[in-house]
């Protein structure tokens, strides 16, 4: 076990290492320049000559490179070329935000998706199951965008029960959980629907077992058998998705983040993907490809948990 | 453009300086009754108001990212900083000139020497005494930062010189007609040389000290910023009603991305003021629930440039062409939702500077015009509609940023042009992307809104000096550039306003560039916040006049 966490985080450095020069690259050939944005579209060229030296744009892109890998190694992740704060800071204010938000979404999703699934499953065939299946495609095709909008008209605008935006603290203060309900409701729609789907295939792949038949057989009744003997061993995939669906979550927020004015990580990257803010970029798209690694890890090592069957040696 | 395109954008050089014209704003009613309406309102509610004031919200729709002036062209960056700091002269609702920080100033007879006397017993945030030295160290300040994106705005300032704390000499290497209009503008704002030193990098980041009447209070990211009133405050400048402290206790600047929650969030009444709403929530809100949308006239100009020096745009039939075949009032309809003025020509009328004659022979919109003028250029029509000249297809790529008016716009001029035999290929850019690619020298036509405060707007598009950017039309004309130049520096005002005239003139004979829209501005407030007068920075500027009842 203890062997197995050690392997995969040696190899961390070098996925991380990996993502870092993609970035890098793919920023740096998308066009637009930052000194562009900074100096504003009329400034003469020798102003923008100027802050390109400033910023050390005017290097070579390998040089570039790795001057940015040298100040990583050390830990420095260098500063927003627009706000001039540096981006470990930009980035570790926004990340909370976006950690509370995924995670609020994550613990939603398996709470609704699991009986909506087995419900499904259970009454198979029957219009509960056919209503559920319906409102759970509509789930996975409504974009965020429209769902969190619409929720945001009805509860906050309409009814007034939460706030319209905004984030009022951490989600452990009452201001900062209402104003974090429609969000993380909002982002939890989609995956909520995709789990339903899932704990019911496989609910109903489970139910066709033998051990099922006996269970029932022996004169179970159906709770029992549902929760006791079909649930645990249909969990394994649900657990994998769900681990999947977290990092999806975490990266998803983006849309969210904006209709519900959450200064999250997401925010942060989209506006520095405008601005062509480099260090930002880089800085919070290592960030979260870490976050994701360790999730991932995390859910691998929950499998052993859930089924013992699985060794880690 | 939208919303955050017009904040933090390109048209952001003296952006800050950009007129409104109050007339327009305020529909019609005579400037003197009006002004006066205003400042009645303003008595009203101060007297009405206790001493607590309440906090003005006011939603952006992006975070200013730094609050030094030197360090930034953001508008909305402009925006907050004019609460904290203020500038040597003001600019007046009407556009005018007014004292500020400097209570009167002279001009030598060369233009080349400006000597400012300060206020007395303005003091700073932190307590410090204003004084001439900080106006040099602020001046100094910026124009020694050669990575300052605005520092060349300045660039005719020789030396600064303070031979006494209440008195500032500007010494200039070459005349400026536009240096006071310049002082006034949001970069100018004068700082307070020990916070700066002190500071250090954290100056606009997380230290902001000035002579204002809110102080910086707190910042939180993306989220929100806070201001409270500067108690001390009592030198207001005249182009304001209240000299003293500010009714409001505070102001907090919530940013809010998203332009339906903003509006959701104004519409439930927990924002107070919102800039530039979008164009169909201005129709749906007009009527009534506790909201007002202030719709302004401001010296703004949407037009399509003309690259002439790169075919087909380096024929000035073509080019006629282009400015007779487009419709500009299906535009204004069909992309703005009528929320503008057809423009014909690249300044606004209202813009102090403007020639009159340019109404007589400024292009309407005659699609058989603009045939004949093809016609004699050589293009023909060809099969498909599409005019040819030497085997050559009349085809204009057209680089646009990929906002929905802007793309809307571009559409109905595809359509408008196709009817005349020219064919646009309409390609979007990503703004940022967009900076790039206009400025490459391979641009044929594109489209940009320009926003200005006098006819140097003029100068700062055509001198040739200023290609490629923000002369994007390779326009290169001698007698223009020494028009321009005369324009700069004659101390004569009728001399400057004929050479205005002779450029104004030349431009439609070239026509570097077709005008298309003057838009309207759009600001957003609820019933409960009084005094509100969008000033020429189309903005509320240092909101010393504003007031919250309870309501």
């Amino acid at each position: 076990m203890t062997n197995y966490i050690s392997r995969r985080l040696l190899i961390l450095p070098v996925v991380l290492l990996g993502v870092s020069m993609l970035v890098f690259l793919v920023i740096h050939l998308v066009p637009g320049n930052p000194a562009q944005v900074i100096a504003g579209a009329d400034a003469p060229p020798e102003t923008v000559a100027a802050i390109e030296r400033d910023l050390g744009l005017d290097k070579s892109l390998p040089e570039q490179y790795i001057r940015y890998l040298g100040r990583v190694v050390q830990g420095d992740l260098g500063t927003s070329l627009r706000s001039k704060r540096p981006v470990i800071d930009e980035v570790m204010t926004a990340l909370p935000k976006t950690i509370q938000l995924a995670l609020a979404a994550a613990v939603i999703t398996p709470l609704v998706a699991i009986p909506l699934g087995v419900a499904a499953a259970a009454k198979r065939g029957t219009s509960i199951d056919t209503g559920l299946m319906m409102v759970s495609m509509l789930g996975i095709t409504v974009p965020v965008f429209a769902v969190g909008l619409g929720l945001m008209w009805v509860f906050g605008y309409k009814l007034g029960w939460l706030p319209i935006s905004g984030s009022g603290g951490p989600i452990w203060t009452l201001d900062g959980f209402r104003s974090m309900v429609l969000p993380a409701l909002t982002l939890a729609v989609g995956s909520v629907a995709t789990m339903a789907r899932l704990t019911r295939s496989t609910m109903l792949e489970v139910l066709g077992n033998e051990f099922v038949r006996v269970a029932r057989a022996k004169g179970l009744r159906e709770l029992p058998v549902l929760l006791k003997h079909a649930l645990p061993n249909a969990l394994l995939p649900i657990v994998t998705v769900l681990g999947m669906q977290f990092a999806y979550l975490l990266s998803g927020a983006v849309v969210t983040e904006t209709i519900f004015a959450i200064p999250g990580v997401g925010r942060l990257a989209v506006y520095a993907i405008q601005a062509r803010d480099f260090p930002v970029v880089q800085g919070a798209v290592l960030i979260i490809s870490l976050l994701f690694v360790l999730v991932n890890l995390l859910v691998d090592l929950l499998y052993a948990v859930i089924d013992p069957r699985i060794r880690y040696d | 453009m939208s919303d955050r395109r017009n904040q933090q954008n390109q048209l952001v050089h003296r952006v800050l300086n950009a007129s409104t014209d109050r007339r327009t704003l305020l529909q019609g009613t005579a400037v003197a009754a009006m002004g006066l309406a205003a400042h009645t309102s303003v008595s009203r509610a101060s007297a009405a108001q206790d001493s607590a004031g309440g906090t003005l919200v006011v939603a952006f729709d992006a975070d200013p990212e730094i609050l030094d002036p030197h360090q930034t062209t953001a508008l909305i960056a402009g925006r907050a900083i004019a609460l904290t700091n203020e500038n040597l002269v003001s600019r007046d609702f009407d556009g005018s000139i007014q004292p500020g920080l400097a209570a009167s100033w002279e001009i030598s007879d060369d233009g080349m020497t400006y000597t400012f006397t300060l206020l007395e017993g303005v003091k700073f945030h932190s307590g410090k005494d204003f004084t001439s030295a900080d106006v040099k160290y602020t001046f100094e300040r910026w124009k020694g930062n050669e990575s300052s994106p605005t520092a060349y705005t300045i660039e005719p300032v020789d030396s600064i010189e303070a031979p006494d704390p209440q008195t500032v000499v500007f010494q200039l290497s070459e005349p400026y007609n536009i240096f006071l209009d310049q002082l006034a503008g949001a970069w100018s704002v004068i700082l307070n040389q020990d916070a700066v030193d002190e500071a250090g990098d954290q100056y606009g980041v997380s230290v902001v000290d000035g002579t204002g009447p809110f102080k910086f209070a707190s910042w939180n990211r993306n989220q929100n910023l806070v201001f409270e009133r500067n108690d001390e405050y009592t030198w207001g400048a005249p182009i304001f009603e209240n000299p003293g402290p500010a009714h409001l206790a505070g102001v907090e600047i919530r940013i809010i991305p998203e332009d339906a929650t903003r509006i959701a969030e104004f519409q439930a009444g927990n924002v107070h003021i919102v800039q530039n709403v979008p164009a169909p929530d201005v129709a749906r809100l007009t009527d009534g629930d506790g909201v007002t949308i202030i719709q302004y006239d401001q010296l703004q100009t949407t037009y399509m440039g003309m690259n002439m020096a790169k075919t087909p745009t380096d024929d000035v039939n073509v080019r006629q062409a282009v400015n007779y075949a487009i419709n500009k009032e299906e535009i204004v309809e069909g992309a703005y939702f009528g929320l503008g003025t057809p423009a014909r020509t690249h300044l606004h009328p209202d813009t102090p500077g403007y020639w009159e004659g340019a109404a007589e022979i400024a292009p309407t919109f005659d699609p058989d015009k603009a045939k004949s003028f093809l016609e004699e250029a050589g293009w023909v029509e060809g099969d498909d509609g599409i005019r040819e000249k030497d085997g050559q297809q009349l085809i204009l790529p057209f680089w646009v940023v990929n906002d929905s008016e802007t793309v809307l716009q571009a559409q109905i001029i595809e359509q408008q042009l196709s009817k005349v035999g020219i064919k646009v290929e309409t390609v979007q850019y990503e703004e940022s992307a967009w900076f790039e690619a206009a400025r490459s020298g391979e641009q044929v036509a594109f489209t940009i809104g320009v926003f200005y405060e006098n006819a140097d707007n003029l100068y700062f598009y055509f001198h040739s000096k200023q290609m490629p950017a923000p002369n994007r039309f390779s326009y290169n004309v001698p007698e223009v550039d020494a028009w321009l130049e005369e324009s700069r520096s004659n101390p004569d005002q009728e001399a400057v306003q004929e050479a205005y005239d002779n450029i104004q003139r030349r431009l439609i004979e070239d026509a570097p560039n077709a005008p298309l829209i003057h838009a309207l501005g759009t600001l957003g407030k609820a019933d409960s916040v009084e005094g509100v007068e969008v000033h020429a920075s189309r903005w509320l500027y240092r909101m010393q006049d504003i007031s919250l009842t309870n309501s």
